[in-house]
């Protein structure tokens, strides 16, 4: 990590070979986030360039308040959002965002309904999950990315998607949960467990 | 412990947020209800298969970023070879080839100007030696680039080789200069303008745009009938029609040309400043692709 803050001090400064050495660093996860948010590799590419463009420009001015990857990642982010809000074509992610009025910070519990005896993600299967994780919304899907590859805490999600710790964790489950809903669904004909049943009983 | 607070624990597990103690009260939870613990299997199962989707960034990003910001945030110009940039190669080399060997197929654009003509007699374009070896190594179905049957070529060996070292254009960032043309020995009936090889470097949508004809149509239109290609300056491959024009769409070895866009883009900066600034670099690895006219 000290490596790393000299890093950033030296791009900040202006050197470029710094800043190249924590775009290497970086360009995994920023592409992964960006590929999750726009469903589409062309797109994660042009965008997850501009995420490090606007970080290059941006340096000057970071006042090591967040961190760096949190700050990065929220480039990225905004970067993304901006790019869907203006998507006029069509696009092979869902790109509904969140209502406020619909985020809720309670959990659906998922209802009693029987899971399929064989729930493992075959590899065939990946492309369902893959599939279910375009038709999330951006939000969703934006919590989850970030939780999977960047590997970040819930309350740095929650500062970059700039919600509370617990609407973090909410969207991360129902992320799952409709994954697992969709995937369901998809292979089993029986009556799904789509029907969700907000939190009662105890264990 | 409400089943909210299991689901809850599941998921504190699954992102690796989870304490001692709290794991603790998950697996006890877990322990004494079968159908929860299919929850958790399922979603850990998701958890793996999103895992499984992780992708490696492009070969170019990084080097594209470094590229735009130590170029004032310009964009390194796309290099592909797509339908426009093969039909450039064709209507230049039909243009300029001409009378006698092969067939003359004027360009409606095209004026008369023997001396410029005689620059332009193929079209190259360079590309990391990188690039070329991993087009030839994913794709060893389509090596065709060392070792593809030579088939319906209408020129004899030392005609093809005149060709290959004496008609060569440089493909330049926006526009082709004459100026650091070779001399021809050949003397074509006629020569596109510079607005002719500039526009044969247009995309399709590009065309679309100026109310162009599109690449593929240009194709038809000219009867393009035998690509050919050089690589290191040698033959390496000559195409038939039905190979050439059904590829594009379906996936023969210019297709996965263009799944290698990224490697091609990767190398970009490096490729342009070899080829604009015209250094030794710049014959690491060259393609070269032809277009002949049969008679």
């Amino acid at each position: 990590m000290p490596e790393e803050l000299e890093l950033i001090k030296r791009a900040a400064g202006g050197d470029d070979s710094a800043f190249e050495q924590l775009v290497n660093q970086y360009q995994k996860p920023v592409y992964n986030l960006a590929y999750r948010m726009c469903g589409n590799p062309d797109d994660a590419f042009d965008l997850s360039q501009e995420a490090f463009l606007n970080a290059w420009k941006g340096l000057k001015g970071f006042q090591f308040q967040s961190s760096f990857s949190t700050w990065l990642y929220r480039l990225t982010s905004n970067v993304c959002l901006s790019y869907l809000r203006s998507k006029k074509r069509k696009s092979a992610v869902s790109l509904v965002f969140l209502d406020d009025k619909e985020e809720e910070q309670e959990w659906e519990i998922p209802d009693s309904a029987p899971l399929p005896e064989e729930q493992a993600i075959s590899k065939e299967e990946r492309r369902q999950v893959e599939s279910a994780l375009n038709s999330l919304e951006v939000e969703y899907r934006e919590a989850l990315a970030l939780s999977v590859y960047s590997d970040l805490s819930y309350q740095q999600i929650a500062e970059i998607q700039g919600v509370q710790e617990g609407t973090v964790k909410s969207r991360i489950f129902r992320a799952r949960e409709k994954i697992r809903r969709i995937i369901q669904s998809g292979n089993n004909s029986s009556p799904s467990a789509s029907n969700s049943a907000k939190g009662g009983g105890t264990v | 412990m409400t089943r909210e607070d299991v689901f809850e624990l599941m998921q504190e597990d699954i992102d690796g947020q989870i304490s001692e103690d709290r794991k603790a009260m998950l697996l006890a939870a877990l322990k004494t209800d079968p159908e929860l613990n299919r929850y958790y299997n399922a979603y850990q199962d998701i958890q793996e298969g999103m895992i499984e989707l992780e992708v490696e960034p492009p070969e170019g990003l990084a080097r594209g970023v470094m590229y735009r910001i130590r170029n004032g945030d310009k964009k390194p110009r796309r290099f592909s070879f797509g339908l426009g940039t093969l039909a450039a190669a064709a209507v230049l080399l039909v243009v300029l080839v001409g009378s006698g060997v092969l067939k003359q197929i004027s360009f409606k654009q095209a004026p008369s100007t023997p001396e410029s003509a005689g620059q332009m007699n193929s079209v190259s374009f360079s590309m990391p030696a990188e690039a070329v070896s991993e087009m030839e190594s994913e794709n060893p179905e389509h090596a065709s680039f060392e070792a593809a049957p030579e088939s319906g070529t209408p020129l004899a060996e030392t005609e093809e080789q005149e060709l290959a070292t004496e008609m060569t254009v440089n493909h330049k960032s926006e526009n082709v200069q004459s100026d650091n043309l070779e001399e021809s020995m050949l003397e074509p009936a006629s020569a596109p303008s510079d607005s002719c090889l500039n526009d044969s470097l247009l995309s399709d949508a590009e065309r679309k745009d100026a109310d162009m004809p599109t690449a593929e149509e240009e194709l038809k239109e000219k009867e393009v009938s035998i690509l050919r290609v050089y690589l290191h300056g040698e033959k390496a491959s000559d195409v038939a029609p039905d190979e050439f024009l059904y590829p594009f769409d379906q996936g023969y070895w210019f297709e996965s040309t263009l799944e290698n866009a990224y490697a091609f883009e990767a190398s970009l900066p490096e490729v342009c400043e070899a080829e604009f600034d015209l250094t030794e670099e710049a014959d690491e690895a060259s393609l070269i692709l032809v277009w002949l006219i049969e008679d």
